[in-house]
């Protein structure tokens, strides 16, 4: 019979090759912060995950180059934003209070961060439901997203990785804040293979979430578009704690299944939500992500379901549970890559005062939010010119959320955009956002136009 | 007992199991808390404390806020106090632990055209000829509900379905051109707790408190019906930037006890006039005070010889009060700093025959602050909203 297992090694060793000559070629390797990769950004390029194919799995032919054990990485986020309004999603003569209690404070996004062109309340006191922000208002400004710079380090006698990436994120504060430029130890790690040939690994420090797929595109220079869906402030935060992956390939069903299983001290809410460098109650979160995966020669399918449960980290009452749970599926055929996740949260009320990674506030309040996203991208290549591919894509998204004894609101979003590769190591993107309160809360100018110039090296 | 290793693995097991499998790690942490009519009217049926604090540790019996009766409804009390050396009384509807600040919330009056010197004049009306009621849109519950509003008017287009507008995001949606007015107090509220069936008096004057105080059946908050009182307007003050509502002290006079803790006298407390030590005087033009709404608790703690006057037990100088054109319930539980002779260079000030000049009052924010000093007046983490009714020797307004 010939099935999976007769083709798989022979593949596996194709895109070993070519993924350690482009690695070689470009210094290009992408950083290691997951096994679990997205289905690409439909360029026409390798999946992202035959980079990461492990050594251990198989035996690279003699004068293969390989990737130099050290390896630095890193790119520059470049942007121009135009935000409606005064930047924010509080509409003018809204004077309840707290401020972020009634509206969607994320909604005006700007960049791959999430950070909004502005939360501004106008002097109301808010309660710490806010993005970070480039403070722009609605002007329309340049701005310098991101500086990443990754270090990774392989070790080449024994299986263990150690990646490193700081990130630094000028911004000026606001008024009469001045300039402000915060630098961020975003991930922080070491991975153990501990059995040789089995793609089994354990990871400790500070890494991506295990929750959903959204984690995998956080990056700029990853994302297919630019700005995060209404649901990625809790699901793509990073996570201090230890994690565990381990793959099962099913050769002759063409599948694999996979198992990610994490405990740490917060939830994967952005940082601009929970600290993630210290547990507040003493009592880890647990989360996990149960994958499948269809590979076949023309196509691919991805599915998965996670869950998230433990003490919410914004408080110090380890009796005050943040219960998650979502699916997500993925597929990729004759270059057109569609995604979509659901995500449902639920967060009992806290003690002692909210604890956010911006500051302290009165009330950790009840909360629960459900929405989705999903998404769709046509890769094109281009044969001549300058340009190597353009990816319009589109995305539609809707969140339902409410704190306890507030309305609730739902509010829903459109995104389109155009990104094209203009080389390797350059991207440019283009896109638009469209935001829309549907129910209980005041419609506001929130509209954003975006773009952003990645380079990578 | 467990090993040292397998105790590092309990956070774990905890994770794993119902969060209440594990002891709370909140020691010292604040635990902010609301207790509005609705939760003060089950504390009724459980008899148990309200607004208990680590620096309020008996709390507030619910029975001090409403009386109830034996059909299971409730009506709301006038709790005597003094303010400025004059008999007072408020109402306490809300109360709050561990806030350190509350905001006011904005509180709709929908209108058919905006009159500046008349806000009111253009009510809108219900298809049967009344007020259409107000909207709100933070409920009580939310412990950021606040019976302290901003009361801004909303102007309903020709035309316009009255009954559509009953949540703040429709007034928002239509583009309701709005206007704000004055700060006003008003309490949501149970069917069942109401102001009773007669006018309300102070409890021992037995006068009538202000006439504003008032009951309604119906407020909007998001699409639901609530009942109300009406406390007052303009009887507090905020920052209008940051929304935050002022605190005046409400004193709660006590005594050492054995422990050297203070224990509350009991006695009517005392409504300050603005922040501590601030020297300022009080703000009441017309005998309507623009502060009290929202007070925090403070112990003041008297000498061992204070005492509360309590006419019944001092018929000579009740005598001497009546002879002074004086009614003696004007005095009772009026805590002198003097009262009693414990040392023998103390006076009786109760008994002596310049009652009640000879006395040294603790009756305003004033004579206590310059009686005890700071150390021995002691912010609790307890607040609440205490608008006056009686202020001066008389109802307000009347």
């Amino acid at each position: 019979m010939r099935g999976r297992s007769g083709r798989r090694p022979r593949s596996a060793l194709i895109w070993a090759v070519l993924a350690a000559a482009r690695a070689a070629a470009t210094g290009q390797v992408r950083a290691e912060t997951s096994v679990e990769t997205p289905v690409p950004a439909p360029t026409g390029e390798l999946d992202p995950e035959d980079f990461d194919t492990q050594p251990e799995g198989f035996v690279l032919p003699s004068g293969t180059p390989m990737a130099p054990p050290l390896t630095l990485m890193g790119y520059v986020d470049f942007g121009f934003a135009d935000a409606g309004g005064d930047g924010t999603s509080f509409p003018p003569g809204d004077n309840r209070v707290p401020a972020d209690y009634g509206v969607d404070t994320f909604a005006p996004a700007v960049n791959s961060r999430g950070d909004v062109a502005s939360i501004d309340a106008g002097g109301r006191a808010t309660n710490g439901f806010l993005p970070r922000s480039v403070n722009i208002g609605g002007r329309p400004s340049f701005l310098l997203n991101t500086v990443s710079q990754d270090l990774r380090y392989q070790s080449t006698h024994v299986p263990v990785m150690a990646f490193v990436r700081i990130q630094a994120l000028p911004r000026w504060g606001g008024d009469g804040r001045g300039n402000v430029a915060d630098l961020l130890v975003a991930q922080a790690f070491g991975r153990v293979t501990p059995f040789e040939g089995r793609e089994f690994f354990v990871s400790g420090g500070k890494f991506d979430s295990v929750f959903g797929i959204e984690y995998l595109e956080t990056e700029a220079n990853y994302r297919t578009g630019i700005t995060p869906s209404l649901m990625a402030r809790y699901t793509t935060g990073t996570a201090l704690g230890l994690k565990g992956f381990y793959r099962k390939q099913i050769a002759r069903l063409w599948s694999a299944v996979s198992l990610n299983v994490a405990a740490t001290n917060g939830s994967n809410f952005v940082e601009s939500l929970q600290p993630t460098d210290a547990s507040l109650t003493g009592v880890p979160l647990l989360s996990a992500r149960l994958g499948y995966e269809l590979d076949l020669p023309r196509a691919q399918l991805k599915l998965g379901g996670s869950g998230l449960r433990g003490p919410r980290n914004d408080q110090f009452d380890r009796s005050a549970l943040l219960e998650m749970f979502g699916f997500d599926a993925r597929l990729y055929f004759a270059g057109v890559s569609l995604s979509g996740e659901y995500v449902h949260v639920d967060e009992e009320e806290g003690a002692g005062g909210k604890q956010t990674g911006a500051a302290a506030y009165l009330i950790a309040s009840a909360f629960h939010a459900r929405g989705f996203w999903g998404q769709a991208a046509y890769g094109v290549p281009i044969p001549f010119g300058p340009l190597r591919v353009v990816t319009p894509y589109v995305r539609y998204e809707q969140r339902h959320a409410w704190f306890e004894g507030f309305r609730p609101i739902t509010v829903a979003r459109v995104t389109g955009g155009l990104r094209a590769e203009l080389s390797e190591a350059l991207i440019v993107k283009v896109e638009f956002l469209l935001n829309q309160e549907l129910a209980g809360a005041p419609q506001v100018d929130n509209n954003v136009f975006t773009t952003s110039v990645v380079y990578t090296w | 007992m467990l090993r040292p290793n397998a105790r590092a693995l309990v956070p774990l097991i905890c994770a794993m199991t119902a969060g209440g499998a594990c002891e709370p790690g909140t020691d010292g942490e604040k635990q902010p808390r609301l207790w509005s009519l609705f939760d003060v009217s089950q504390a009724l049926v459980t008899g148990s404390p309200v607004a208990v604090a680590p620096s309020l540790p008996q709390g507030i019996d619910p029975h001090e806020i409403l009386a109830p009766a034996a059909d299971g409804s409730a009506t709301l009390n006038i709790i005597p106090a003094y303010s400025e050396g004059a008999p007072a009384a408020y109402v306490m509807p809300e109360l709050w632990v561990d806030f350190d600040e509350v905001w006011v919330q904005p509180w709709y009056v929908l209108v058919t055209a905006w009159n500046s010197q008349s806000p009111t004049q253009n009510r809108a009306k219900n298809a049967d000829g009344t007020n259409a009621a107000p909207v709100f849109d933070v409920g009580p519950n939310s412990l950021f509900y606040s019976p302290l509003w901003q009361v801004y008017y909303a102007v309903l287009p020709a035309g316009a379905d009255v009954s559509q507008y009953t949540s703040a995001e429709r007034i928002f949606d239509d583009k309701l051109a709005i206007y704000p007015g004055s700060p006003w107090t008003y309490s949501v509220r149970p069917d069942a707790v109401t102001l009773g069936a007669t006018p309300p008096v102070h409890p021992y004057l037995q006068t009538p408190v202000a006439s504003f105080l008032s009951s309604a059946p119906t407020a909007w908050v998001d699409g639901e019906q609530m009942g109300y009182f009406g406390e007052g307007s303009s009887n507090f003050t905020y920052d209008a930037a940051s929304l935050e509502v002022e605190e005046t002290p409400l004193y709660v006079i006590a005594r050492r006890g054995p422990d050297g803790s203070p224990a509350p006298l009991g006695a009517p407390r005392v409504m300050g006039s603005g922040p501590p030590f601030a020297g300022r005087p009080a703000d009441a033009p017309g005998g309507k005070p623009r502060f009290g709404a929202y007070s925090r608790l403070y112990l003041a703690v008297a000498p061992a010889t204070a005492a509360a006057f309590d006419p019944d037990a001092a018929p000579d100088a009740a005598a001497l009060l009546t002879a002074g054109g004086i009614d003696p319930e004007a005095y009772r539980g009026r805590v002198a700093a003097n009262a009693t002779k414990i040392a023998s260079a103390d006076v009786a000030c109760f008994t002596r025959p310049d009652f009640p000049s000879g006395c040294t009052w603790l009756d305003s924010q004033g004579s206590i602050e310059d009686s005890l000093g700071a150390t021995n007046i002691v912010a609790t983490k307890v607040t609440a909203c205490t608008p006056l009714v009686f202020y001066g020797g008389k109802g307000i307004g009347r």
